[in-house]
């Protein structure tokens, strides 16, 4: 990997190493509506995740609204997190190898009908026998309520992605309250300013 | 609502400031406006027959009365103070200066003329106001523009006389060769008949004598007539000034007078651009405030809690911002074997 592309993964260390000391082994990343950028932050953070070297990783897509992770591994085609869900492949069969070791990837399959996350807490079950963290990019709660729902409950973590200076309050307000969470954590995604090379004075993730 | 309150609750300094701002020029400059103004009035009876007809229902433009005398010569004083040659010659009847460049000449008489009311007050009775910023240019000020309606009003009488003098010398010039030919035809008949006459040239020297005596007769009127209208000028000056009469002259008042209605405009424009200024603020400081903008912000999300922040990529020659860093995640994650096989 180039250093630049090292710098840009940097991003999402300080993200990373705080989930985790907060042992938390299963992660999502939702936002209130589209274009917050929960799917870069999936992405970037299991890369990060990967990199700490404890243990292998699992990048869930379970955005069937907006697959976009799976275009970009070219996995469109392919069985994924549908067809497990529904019994039809198995986890393993249905994983992509990526190039960052210690990180696999699970497409988000193709839906018929309704969405079977009645069987996520078997899956993620299944796949944290395989993987010390599982990270799931979802889609807005606002607009995949009934896919974020389940998820949330089974997951130890969701977190709800918000584009500083963008996203309306009113807005992040009725997603945490659509997906009930308890206790609802936020990642203020796009905080300026950042440039390459640069070192932020200040941790990346902060609370 | 609530929102709008908690706005103006947070930026309650900025919008006493920006009040303060706009609300104490605006004081400040009303009140220059009221203890500078002096207005000076004239009270004029006029009592011509107006020939112009005005009408009286907007829904029947054939409803029409005659205009009443101060009707007529308060429109007719307004029109000419929207011209900037009857306001040149006022100024110059008066000690006022007119600015040399062009520019604030405009200005100069755009001002001027605003300075000027006409109100009607009866039927024959109508009152010219002028606003000055000291009490001895106000009276200067209106005498003059009454003189010099004065003396439009008489030199238009005049013209109209001058050119009647001028019609009937005309015509005395031509009833005079009249006469004279006149004259060289009978003389040419006397002379050519000597007495004892016949019948028939006894008459024809009758005619040519009542030809010559018209023809007399003729010039001697045209001489009365032009003799009248050289006197006509004198005897229509007089019943203009009777026509047009100043009741009341303009007095100096030492006291400010005239300055309410400008100076309450400004105060009250003051006041309304203040309050819009600081609506337009919590409106605008409501709608910014109603995103998420800083991590202060999260803590009005209770029972949301702030997990960690990602800092915005740059823009730059090489680097497009958050589209390459998705590229380039992407690209550290799936491109070696983006269509790879299983685990």
């Amino acid at each position: 990997m180039s250093d630049r592309n090292n710098r840009l993964c940097g991003l999402f260390d300080g993200l990373a190493n705080r989930v985790r000391s907060a042992e938390l082994r299963t992660i999502g990343f939702t936002g209130a509506v589209f274009g917050e950028g929960a799917s870069t932050l999936a992405l970037g953070t299991s890369l990060s995740l990967a990199a700490l070297d404890a243990g292998p990783v699992l990048l869930v897509d379970g955005n069937w609204l907006g697959p976009t992770l799976t275009g970009d591994a070219g996995g469109a085609s392919r069985v994924g997190l549908a067809e497990v869900l529904r019994g039809e492949a198995n986890l393993t069969d249905a994983l992509l190898q990526t190039g960052r070791g210690g990180l696999a990837f699970l497409p988000a399959g193709t839906l018929n009908g309704e969405s079977p996350v009645g069987a996520i807490p078997s899956f993620l079950d299944e796949a944290l026998t395989h993987f010390s963290a599982i990270v799931a990019d979802l889609p807005p709660a606002l607009a995949g309520e009934s896919i974020v729902v389940p998820w949330a409950a089974s997951l130890q973590q969701l977190f709800v992605v918000v584009r500083n200076g963008v996203t309306p309050l009113a807005l992040v307000r009725r997603a945490v309250e659509q997906v009930a969470l308890e206790k609802p954590q936020v990642v203020l995604n796009r905080i300026p300013a950042w440039t390459p090379g640069w070192t932020p004075s200040t941790p990346v993730a902060m609370t | 609502m609530r929102r709008y309150v908690d706005t103006a609750r947070r930026y309650r300094w900025f919008i006493l400031l920006v009040l303060a701002l706009t609300w104490l020029p605006g004081a400040a400059l009303a009140f220059v406006e009221y203890t500078t103004s002096y207005e000076a009035d004239a009270t004029i009876w006029t009592q011509r027959t107006s020939q112009q007809f005005a009408t009286t229902s907007a829904q029947d433009p054939g409803l029409a009365t005659f205009v009443t005398p101060a009707s007529e010569q308060a429109g007719v004083l307004i029109q000419l103070l929207q011209t900037r040659s009857f306001l040149l010659q006022i100024v110059q009847r008066t000690s006022l200066r007119v600015p040399e460049s062009a520019s604030d000449e405009r200005k100069f008489f755009d001002e001027f003329s605003k300075r000027f009311r006409v109100e009607v007050l009866g039927t024959n009775l109508f009152r010219l106001s002028y606003r000055a910023r000291d009490p001895h240019t106000g009276p200067e000020v209106v005498l003059a523009a009454l003189a010099l309606r004065q003396d439009h009003l008489t030199a238009s009488r005049t013209a109209t006389t001058d050119a009647a003098t001028s019609y009937y010398r005309s015509e005395l010039t031509l009833a005079e060769s009249q006469a004279v030919d006149a004259q060289r035809t009978l003389d040419e008949f006397d002379r050519a008949h000597l007495p004892p006459l016949v019948a028939a040239d006894e008459y024809q020297q009758r005619q040519l004598r009542l030809v010559l005596e018209d023809a007399k007769s003729r010039v001697g009127d045209l001489k009365g007539r032009i003799d009248r209208s050289a006197v006509l000028p004198g005897i229509l000056q007089m019943a203009d000034s009777l026509d047009f009469q100043v009741v009341d002259k303009p007095l100096e008042d030492v006291r400010p007078s005239g300055g309410t209605k400008p100076a309450a405009v400004i105060g009250g424009s003051a006041v309304l651009a203040g309050l819009a200024l600081a609506l337009a603020l919590i409106v605008g400081g409501t709608l910014l405030a109603g995103r998420v903008g800083a991590e202060a912000d999260i803590g009005r999300l209770v029972p949301a809690a702030l997990f960690a922040t990602i800092p915005e990529v740059a823009r730059g020659k090489k680097w497009q911002g958050r589209q390459e860093l998705r590229t380039a995640l992407a690209a550290v994650a799936f491109a070696p074997r983006a269509a790879g096989g299983k685990q």
